[in-house]
């Protein structure tokens, strides 16, 4: 039976039906104007805080303390469900934010990355090989089980433990031994001397669980099915995969300069930028970290909330897979990189939240007892200035092929990532070079990061990676430590593996940082990677509410539970 | 009747087994390796062995197939790669939504179609203004739909949350509003334009002109002779809408937030999950036969001459 579909009209049908579409189409213009209101105003006043690097945007470390309690805050991960909320096996924004309101590490950020005791109320160094932590007495698990140094021995030799499957096995790669020492101590010795190790103690790797409940759901830990045991500020009340976690205030938290505010947190998986950007607008969201940068033009002008700035520690690179072609050559991989211009890119891509970055590990991740001799050595690197015309002299005095295509790499359906890898094509283009943009699904993508075969065809990649604290070493341990999994070009300089095998067990941080600025003089010059930007932690927070942390020191915080009512 | 419904159950097995073989090897086939899924960030290539031979992803896809067909047939549709969890606790709380949403957007697409249709098959005037207003409805995908009805109607007006699925009759009915709307707007064109034609070409029937002729009541005439005939391309079409709504109810819950089997389905196809979408897929083929096998009964209760046991 054929259907048929047709448009007729009679004279004045047509005329009535012209008048009507004009009319129609006016209608659907005026909603379309309406919902793109909102003026885009952009601040570009440049005030950084302490140890913070100019920004195009006002930089802060953390909101103002909030002063009362409140109901329920509705938060959304902007990375989407986390995996697991398994501290041993979580390594990305959504599972670190998750477990760090619900976790309690060895010890304790603050908002500009200085430590306090977290579950070990102190701790020493009696030689370089050992550390020692006094665990506090009477911490309870939300089960009522009192904390031992048992669990933290257990806890800690999980991310050593290959049927674990870990993470955060890199920090532990120097550890001899963990044992309890008393009753409530235990002690750590290395094989040698480890500076970064004791840092890493107030991040997620320093996590702590309960070593009966794990060994009770060993297979289902960290899933919606087994759940988690923790001490931390907020227990795990419901997680419905795909819809949402609700946390639950624990009213014991042994730590009353934490407790949390809000008595429920609600958390959401929008990863959809506009769905997002429209919930945060309209109140239904109370504020998100990670805002994505495309976003914040809209959310300035929201009346009902305001986007905060904080120093932070996630770097925008470009980096070589080391397949043959144009960019394993470092010479080719420098001229691309002096082609970028990277001030433009912080303003257009990122809309100001982001600083300018030279080198592998940015300025935000200088040791903070040694910054003049990471400032210094960074002064001596090529310069973030572009220079088109000697990079076009670069490529065209080349005896590498420059004619072939070189494929870049991105996650598929990510606007910044796009708009960051449209302006490498152009800049290639405008220097010689022909850059051809590949958009992977997110499931190849992360495939691609781990697993070689899956970077055959690739010959450059967009990352955007984090470090935890501000010390190179924890991103070189990614790169030129005993577990590289990001040294994906090979590279084996003696000089810069030496520098970094040795400054890993140097603990004075002069020394350390003499160590690391040689090792970096050598890699950037052979331009590893291609650094662009160093973004900030962008934090969207309702107007009703303060309290919140806004550097990047806030992923390993129980930030969630210092927001309570303005 | 009997013979009906046991002909209509042979030929839903034999779609179902075609269509999981076909998905199975399509998902096998699909590029992505499922490994660092499983084994949640940072891996080498030891611990992507280790995950391999402990989740079968090294065996014959024959093999696999085989092992995912047995277990079907024991109840069991396996579990997610992505939640370590069964798939039919996974499924459960979605399809709720989903079918809440479907069903929503399906009676106003309905009702509002068909009842502009028939004021456009019965009228002149009138009926430019609908064919004109519904075919900007038309033209308008649901991702955009989606987009102005929440940036005029919930961010705006606040009149309608931005996302999610809300729990509870009336609570789920203010959130899926906007959403059963943005997936509404290009249907309610389709139905409505055919509803229009068919009404249209009834009207120009011999039997009812003679009708007519007999002094029969214009609005008798309507009911009886025009409506009556008519309801077949449109209960069709209806079928067809129900149908397709499922399958296109994706973009609206990706937009909306709504943790239903369309987003889950995406999602789940670009993780390789396997089970996951071999369980949402073959639900999907199961819904369409029997909204098919549904409208064909109906057909043949208002055209005696479509029995079912006939071809129409």
């Amino acid at each position: 039976m054929a259907s048929r579909l047709w448009l007729h009209g009679s004279g004045a049908g047509a005329r009535l039906a012209v008048r009507l579409t004009l009319a129609c189409l006016l209608v659907v213009t005026g909603l379309l104007v309406l919902s793109a209101c909102g003026s885009s105003s952009t601040s570009t006043s440049t005030s950084p805080s302490a140890g913070a690097t100019t920004s195009g945007v006002k930089v802060q470390f953390t909101t103002a303390p909030a002063t009362g309690a409140i109901s329920t805050l509705t938060w959304d991960l902007t990375g989407g469900e986390p995996t697991t909320l398994d501290y041993a096996k979580a390594a990305d924004y959504s599972p670190d934010i998750t477990i760090s309101q619900m976790c309690d590490y060895l010890l304790r950020l603050t908002p500009d990355w200085k430590i306090q005791p977290g579950l070990a109320q102190s701790w020493s160094n009696p030689n370089p090989t050992t550390w020692v932590y006094n665990i506090r007495p009477n911490v309870k698990f939300w089960d009522g089980h009192t904390l031992t140094a048992a669990d933290v021995v257990y806890s800690l030799q999980r991310n050593m433990d290959p049927k674990v499957q870990p993470v955060n096995g890199g920090f532990f790669s120097n550890v001899k031994d963990i044992k309890q020492t008393g009753p409530l101590q235990v002690t750590v010795t290395f094989t040698q001397p480890d500076e970064l190790f004791n840092k890493e103690m107030a991040t997620i790797a320093g996590g702590v669980t309960e070593k009966a409940y794990v060994e009770k759901h060993f297979s289902t830990f960290g899933t919606a099915k087994g759940g988690v045991m923790y001490t931390g500020p907020y227990m795990l009340k419901t997680w419905s995969p795909g819809s949402q976690i609700v946390l639950q205030k624990n009213p014991d938290y042994w730590d009353s300069a934490y407790a949390a505010k809000a008595n429920t947190v609600d958390i959401k998986f929008i990863v959809d930028t506009s769905t997002l950007t429209s919930a945060l607008l309209s109140g239904q969201l109370d504020g998100a970290y990670e805002v994505p940068a495309t976003s914040i033009p809209e959310l300035k002008s929201s009346p009902n909330g305001s986007l905060y700035f904080g120093p932070g520690l996630t770097v925008a690179e470009v980096v070589p897979t080391g397949q043959p072609g144009p960019m394993a050559d470092p010479q080719l991989r420098y001229a691309l990189g002096l082609a970028l211009d990277r001030s433009a890119i912080v303003s257009a891509v990122f809309n100001g939240a982001a600083v300018p970055n030279n080198a592998l590990t940015p300025p935000n991740a200088w040791d903070p007892a040694a910054i003049g001799i990471y400032k210094a050595a960074y002064a001596k690197l090529p310069g973030t200035t572009p220079d088109v015309t000697q990079a076009k002299q670069i490529v065209s005095s080349s005896t590498a092929d420059t004619k072939k295509t070189i494929v870049l790499a991105l996650l598929a359906g990510d606007q910044v990532e796009l708009q960051f890898a449209s302006v490498v094509q152009q800049a290639a283009s405008q220097i010689g070079l022909t850059v051809k943009l590949k958009q992977m699904q997110p499931l190849d993508f992360s495939n691609a990061f781990f697993i070689p075969s899956y970077r055959k065809g690739i010959d450059l990649m967009i990352t955007f990676g984090y470090l935890d604290i501000p010390d190179p070493l924890d991103y070189l341990a990614l790169f030129y430590g005993p577990e590289p999994i990001f040294n994906w070009i090979d590279y084996k300089n003696p000089l810069v593996l030496n520098n970094v095998a040795q400054a890993r067990a140097t603990f004075d941080a002069n020394k350390r940082a003499q160590l690391v600025t040689e090792a970096q003089a050598q890699y950037m010059k052979d331009e590893v990677v291609i650094p662009v930007a160093n973004t900030d932690e962008v934090l969207f927070l309702s107007n009703k509410f303060s309290g919140a942390p806004v550097s990047f020191a806030y992923i390993y915080l129980p930030s969630l539970a210092m927001i309570g009512a303005k | 009747m009997l013979r009906f419904v046991v002909q209509r159950l042979i030929s839903l097995v034999l779609t179902l087994i075609v269509a999981s073989v076909v998905i199975y090897g399509a998902l096998y086939l699909a590029p992505g390796d499922p490994a660092t899924l499983l084994a949640g960030g940072h891996v080498t290539p030891s611990i992507i062995h280790q995950i391999h031979v402990q989740y079968h992803l090294n065996d014959p896809v024959y093999v696999r197939y085989w092992d995912w067909l047995t277990g079907i047939l024991h109840g069991d549709l396996g579990q997610s790669f992505v939640y370590r969890e069964p798939v039919t606790t996974l499924i459960a709380p979605r399809i709720g939504n989903t079918l809440f949403l479907v069903s929503y957007a399906s009676i106003v697409i309905l009702v509002v179609g068909i009842a502009l249709g028939i004021t456009a098959g019965l009228t002149r005037r009138i009926s430019s203004a609908i064919t004109v207003g519904t075919g900007i409805g038309l033209a308008t995908p649901s991702f955009v739909a989606a987009i102005l009805l929440i940036t005029v109607f919930a961010v705006d007006l606040g009149w309608f949350p931005v996302f999610g699925a809300g729990v509870g009759f009336t609570n789920r009915l203010w959130h899926l509003t906007l959403p059963a709307m943005a997936l509404a707007i290009s249907w309610v064109a389709y139905v409505s334009q055919l509803t229009r034609t068919s009404i249209k070409e009834e009207l120009v029937r011999e039997h009812v002109e003679t009708a007519r002729s007999r002094g029969i009541p214009e609005n008798l005439v309507v009911r009886r002779h025009v409506l009556r005939n008519a309801w077949i391309p449109i209960t069709t079409v209806a079928g067809l809408t129900v149908a397709g709504l499922i399958a296109g109810d994706v973009v609206v819950e990706q937009a909306f937030g709504i943790a239903g089997l369309g987003s889950f389905l995406v999602q789940a196809t670009s993780q390789k999950d396997v089970a996951v979408v071999q369980t949402i897929a073959l639900l999907l083929v199961v819904v369409f036969v029997v909204v098919n096998a549904i409208v064909d009964l109906v057909n043949g209760a208002l055209d005696p001459r479509l029995t079912v046991s006939g071809r129409g």
